[in-house]
């Protein structure tokens, strides 16, 4: 109804819309991103920052002398993949620091930390399955099971921040798709993209991801339980403090951008650990449940 | 020029007396209807002793025994010279003509007002009579617009009632009816106020200095007195603009003792609308409208007493409804006001006047959807309500001639409801934020000294107040000091300071006065405002027929707040208010210069404004201060009217308003860099939508100063006098007359920055019909 409102006066109230030029020159900066993943090699990004009213694509910076420690020592040789790209063919290791240090010409150097979190240890016990009420032998799209499920994150002492996300197995396209709104009730998630909803069957949901945190319970066991079905793979990943915060700035800014019409945003600024620069190091290990052979 | 004298004497025993001094009191009215008239001047030139009525119409003068010649003046009524023979101390009621020759003073903007410690550019009484003639947008004339073209005072986003006084938001400005805080004073998503101008009688306009009688809010006053209804005969207001249809009725209850005034309007844009979708038969139907009722009636119990009660209910509505073969949808979102205010004045003795209020103030919005159908519902709604109870005191106390004492105090209860949402449906059902619910009380206390001695004028005074929520109380003592001084040659010399607390903030994320900004109460995390300002100004008046002034002044501002990152008014994620706010600090300081001629067939003001307003929040700019979002460098409006030479049975008269002013503040990205793909969007990658690769960077907020914003109103009015007191008037405005397309807002889409603007040349036309 929001929408319909604001569709309303912006219709009533439209006028005149024109192109523009911005005067406006902010300075270039440059971008790193990166993201451990204790199940994934090392790879990492370099690129220019861009003005507003610039489409072009973003300038790589090819020539940066990159520097990376595991634990305070030296680690790896740093291999240049192309486009900005850099790489070392190694797997991160859960439970230690990694710092990288990165030297460009004509800019003061990058430097930024991060710690491999623990894989999520989570439980799960399905408490119900029940077959598809619109199961139709002629119709693969209908052929799947509803799944009651009990969740158990045997949570690490240290702070720990855990996403939910879902991907449904689309069967047209063949490929899994990331579920869009998510709705389960737990005592442990963060309101900041929960969306109240009378039609839905709880009366809330959350966009895209759920984000739970151990605050007020490390070290213990975090209960919840979720419906599934056969065609979902439920993942969770636990990130550390930059990326986690990377991700709450990201997923706020993506609902503010669905506004992007409405001047009334208050905007949001991405988060960044990146010192003399922009952009995230950070890490993310995950854990993902396949119900499909339920 | 015809004068008109009409005296009525209390009788006394007659003493046979010196030349002791004696006391004069009464009431200046209106003489056509009985309305007791706001601010009007008696001056005694013999001794050079003036005084100007209060809010009720009284004043009182300590005065010489004997005959004493008087001069009354009040902006648009005709000055009275008249001689009393003061034998004891009496009460009197004199009574004023409407009308004004030409060559009259005429006062634009500002009202001429008696000798005063505030400046003209920290205080203004509106006249309200150039105001009805000022160009008016879709032909409504509306008071949060006119005072826009005084000094220091900008205008949120274009066009919008929304105002921000001396660098302070628009939740630091009291709005005052009758005495009671109206707490959302838009229609229309800000684009008109929900002030009557047809049911107000006058308009104070305080913005520093400002007196310890008020209190509450950290930049300006704003008290509204609304018409109390004719005490002498039935008289009415009909009037028609491209907006909305108003109907003003009043009439004596019993002449010359009590009456009642009434006031509708309501908007036209609805009707239309609605008469076509049930006409087409469409099986839906939406619209939106909104109304105002203002009522009033007063009793002349004895000449000592007199009761008021004034009434004020407001209200936006969007609604929307479908049905189709098996479920009915209904949805509304609405927001109104309401305020009562039951008053008592009271004359105890010749030297203390009291006034006793009792008032309510509620705000409320809603948002309501049900959807229903054979065996399935549900049902959602969400509200904000702010209700306001409180009773004052207030006495004046004239001891002297040349000091009057203002004291009082105030109770006041208030309850909270931000954000509460209910959700229904057969299987379900809950509530959030109920925990947002609160309460808090209100004790004041003030006294207000108001001195003359030779060339100075003095205002001080001390407002005590003590806000409690739960187990806390915030106690604040609230110095404030105004003086003046007469150089001769007609120069002035003024100077204020101020110190002053808020208790109530106001979340919103725009200017525009939305219906979902939230009224909020100081709690144990969230502290009251406070601000300080000075001021230094000079003044002089020049031939009597122009008056010019220039002032400075400095404010800082503590416990300003605003949403923090990522939170918007649209928010539905169900959780506390308190939880999406930042506090911070702000300071303003500027120049304020005016010149104005106020008589002859053509009046003016010119009014320029340099200034600059910052703000400082920890976690935002890396900690600096930057730009308020209103922060106009230069503002200057110029404003005016040419009577037209007309018969006696006619009034002409061309009007024009001219505003330029730097652009305000936006926040736009300083610059753009790849994002990383979240986990679980790769598929996204494809679909084209920037975001999932590149993300904005705000840096800095209100980085980007719009361009300049300027635009020219042009108005021509038209009145008529029919038989006996009716009269016919067609106005005719142009809003916008060269069509300069001012941005309202930027925004990227599709690799392009767009530039809205939403105002070109609107041409509007209104029709008046008083009896």
């Amino acid at each position: 109804m929001n929408r319909l409102l604001f569709l309303l006066v912006f219709i009533i109230l439209y006028a005149c819309e024109e192109t523009v030029h911005l005067d406006y020159q902010p300075e270039q900066k440059v971008c790193l991103n990166c993201v451990l993943n204790p199940d994934s090699l090392v790879r990492l990004s370099l690129n220019y920052t861009r003005s507003l009213d610039d489409n072009d694509d973003f300038i790589p910076i090819d020539n940066a002398q990159i520097l990376f420690y595991e634990d305070g020592q030296e680690w790896n040789t740093v291999n240049f993949l192309g486009k900005g790209t850099y790489g070392i063919d190694q797997y991160p290791q859960i439970g230690k620091t990694y710092r990288v240090k990165v030297n460009i010409d004509g800019h003061l150097p990058l430097s930024a930390e991060t710690i491999v979190q623990e894989r999520p240890d989570i439980d799960t016990t399905i408490v119900s399955k029940t077959r598809n009420k619109t199961w139709n032998e002629n119709s693969p799209v209908t052929q799947f099971y509803y799944l009651d499920v009990d969740y158990q994150i045997n949570d690490q002492p240290g702070e720990d921040y855990y996403w939910n996300y879902a991907l449904v197995w689309y069967i047209p396209w063949e490929k899994y798709n990331l579920v869009d709104d998510i709705d389960y009730f737990s005592a442990y998630a963060d309101n900041f993209n929960r969306e109240i909803d009378a039609e839905t069957k709880l009366g809330f949901y959350y966009h895209f991801y759920v984000r739970q945190t151990d605050d007020g319970v490390d070290g213990q066991a975090m209960r919840f339980s979720e419906q599934q079905n056969t065609r979902m793979i439920d993942c969770f990943f636990n990130a550390d403090e930059h990326y986690d915060r990377y991700m709450k700035t990201s997923v706020q800014s993506w609902l503010i951008e669905e506004w992007e019409d409405l001047p009334f945003k208050e905007p949001v600024q991405i988060y960044s650990n990146i010192e003399n620069g922009t952009g995230i190091f950070g890490s993310a290990s995950f854990t993902c449940i396949n119900y499909h052979d339920e | 020029m015809m004068n008109r004298l009409l005296l009525l004497l209390l009788l006394s025993p007659l003493w046979l007396a010196g030349q002791k001094p004696y006391r004069l009191t009464g009431y200046i009215q209106d003489a056509r209807s009985g309305e007791r008239l706001t601010g009007a001047t008696v001056y005694h030139a013999a001794s050079q002793k003036g005084t100007s009525t209060n809010t009720y119409g009284y004043f009182s003068l300590l005065l010489p025994e004997g005959t004493n010649k008087l001069q009354v003046q009040y902006v648009g009524y005709k000055a009275l010279t008249l001689d009393i023979n003061l034998q004891y101390d009496s009460l009197v009621y004199i009574h004023l003509e409407p009308g004004l020759e030409i060559d009259e003073v005429q006062v634009r903007g500002t009202a001429g007002k008696s000798r005063s410690a505030l400046s003209s550019l920290n205080y203004s009484r509106l006249n309200l009579i150039q105001m009805q003639k000022l160009p008016a947008f879709l032909g409504e004339t509306d008071l949060l617009k006119a005072i826009q073209y005084l000094p220091g005072v900008k205008g949120g986003r274009e066009n919008t009632a929304a105002f921000n006084v001396r660098g302070g938001s628009s939740d630091q400005n009291l709005i005052l009816l009758d005495g009671a805080p109206v707490y959302n004073i838009y229609h229309a998503f800000g684009f008109f106020s929900t002030f009557n101008s047809c049911a107000i009688k006058d308009v104070a306009f305080y913005k520093g200095g400002i007196p310890a009688r008020f209190g509450g809010r950290l930049a300006s006053v704003l008290d509204v007195t609304a018409r109390e209804g004719n005490m002498k005969k039935a008289s009415g207001v009909f009037s028609l603009s491209l907006v909305s249809g108003q109907l003003t009725y009043e009439a004596p209850i019993k002449k010359d003792t009590a009456s009642f005034l009434i006031s509708v309007r309501r908007s036209l844009i609805d009707l239309p609308m609605v008469l076509i979708q049930k006409s087409s038969g469409s099986d839906q139907t939406f619209g939106y409208g909104f109304y105002d009722l203002n009522a009033k009636s007063n009793w002349i119990v004895n000449e000592k007493n007199r009761l008021y009660f004034s009434l004020y209910a407001g209200r936006d509505r969007q609604f929307y409804r479908s049905e189709d073969y098996d479920t009915k949808n209904r949805s509304h979102y609405q927001w109104g006001n309401f305020t009562g205010v039951l008053r008592w004045n009271k004359l105890m003795g010749s030297k203390l006047f009291a006034n006793f209020s009792l008032y309510a103030s509620r705000y409320r919005y809603e948002q309501y959807s049900r959807s229903e159908s054979d065996d399935e519902f549900t049902r959602f709604e969400t509200s904000s309500e702010l209700a306001d109870y409180s009773l004052k005191t207030d006495f004046e106390y004239y001891p002297v001639s040349n000091y009057t004492l203002r004291f009082g105090t105030q109770l006041s209860y208030l309850k909270f409801a931000p954000g509460i949402f209910q959700v229904r449906s057969k299987d379900f059902s809950t509530d959030y934020n109920r925990q947002n619910r609160d309460e808090a009380g209100l004790a004041v206390a003030y006294a207000e000294n108001q001195l003359h001695w030779g060339r100075f004028d003095l205002n001080g005074g001390i407002r005590f107040s003590a806000y409690a929520h739960q187990s806390q109380i915030h106690f604040y003592a609230q110095p404030r000091i105004a003086a003046s001084a007469d150089l001769g040659d007609n120069y002035s010399l003024s100077a204020s300071y101020m110190y002053v607390s808020q208790y109530l903030h106001l979340l919103t994320n725009s200017s525009m006065g939305l219906p979902t900004d939230l009224w909020v109460g100081s709690t144990d995390r969230v502290q009251p405002e406070t601000g300080q300002q000075v001021s230094l100004g000079v003044e002089k008046k020049v031939n009597g027929t122009y008056r010019t002034g220039i002032e400075a002044y400095y404010k800082n501002m503590n416990h300003v707040i605003r949403f923090k990152e990522g939170e918007t008014f649209t928010d539905t994620k169900g959780d506390s208010w308190e939880n999406a706010i930042l506090a911070g600090k702000g300071r303003a300081y500027g120049t304020e210069l005016f010149v104005e001629k106020q008589s002859g067939r053509l009046t003016w003001m010119f009014s320029y404004t340099l200034s600059k307003s910052e703000r400082l929040f920890d976690g935002l700019n890396d900690g600096q201060w930057f730009p308020f979002k209103y922060d106009r460098r230069h503002d200057l409006s110029l404003n005016g009217e040419y009577r037209l030479p007309a018969p006696a049975s006619k009034e002409r008269s061309f009007s024009f308003g001219f505003t330029l002013q730097s652009g305000n503040y936006l926040s736009i990205p300083d610059y753009e860099q790849p994002g990383l793909v979240l986990p679980g969007m790769d598929h996204y990658l494809s679909s084209g939508i920037p975001w999932f690769s590149t993300r904005k960077s705000f840096d800095h907020p209100n980085n980007f100063k719009m361009p300049v914003f300027h635009h020219l109103d042009l108005a021509y009015s038209s009145t008529k006098k029919l038989s006996g007191n009716k009269s016919r008037t067609w106005s005719f405005s142009v809003y916008n007359a060269y069509n300069r397309l001012n941005p309202w807002y930027y925004y990227k889409k599709d690799g392009n920055v767009k530039k809205v603007s939403i105002f070109p040349v609107v041409p509007s036309i209104t029709y008046i019909y008083r009896w």
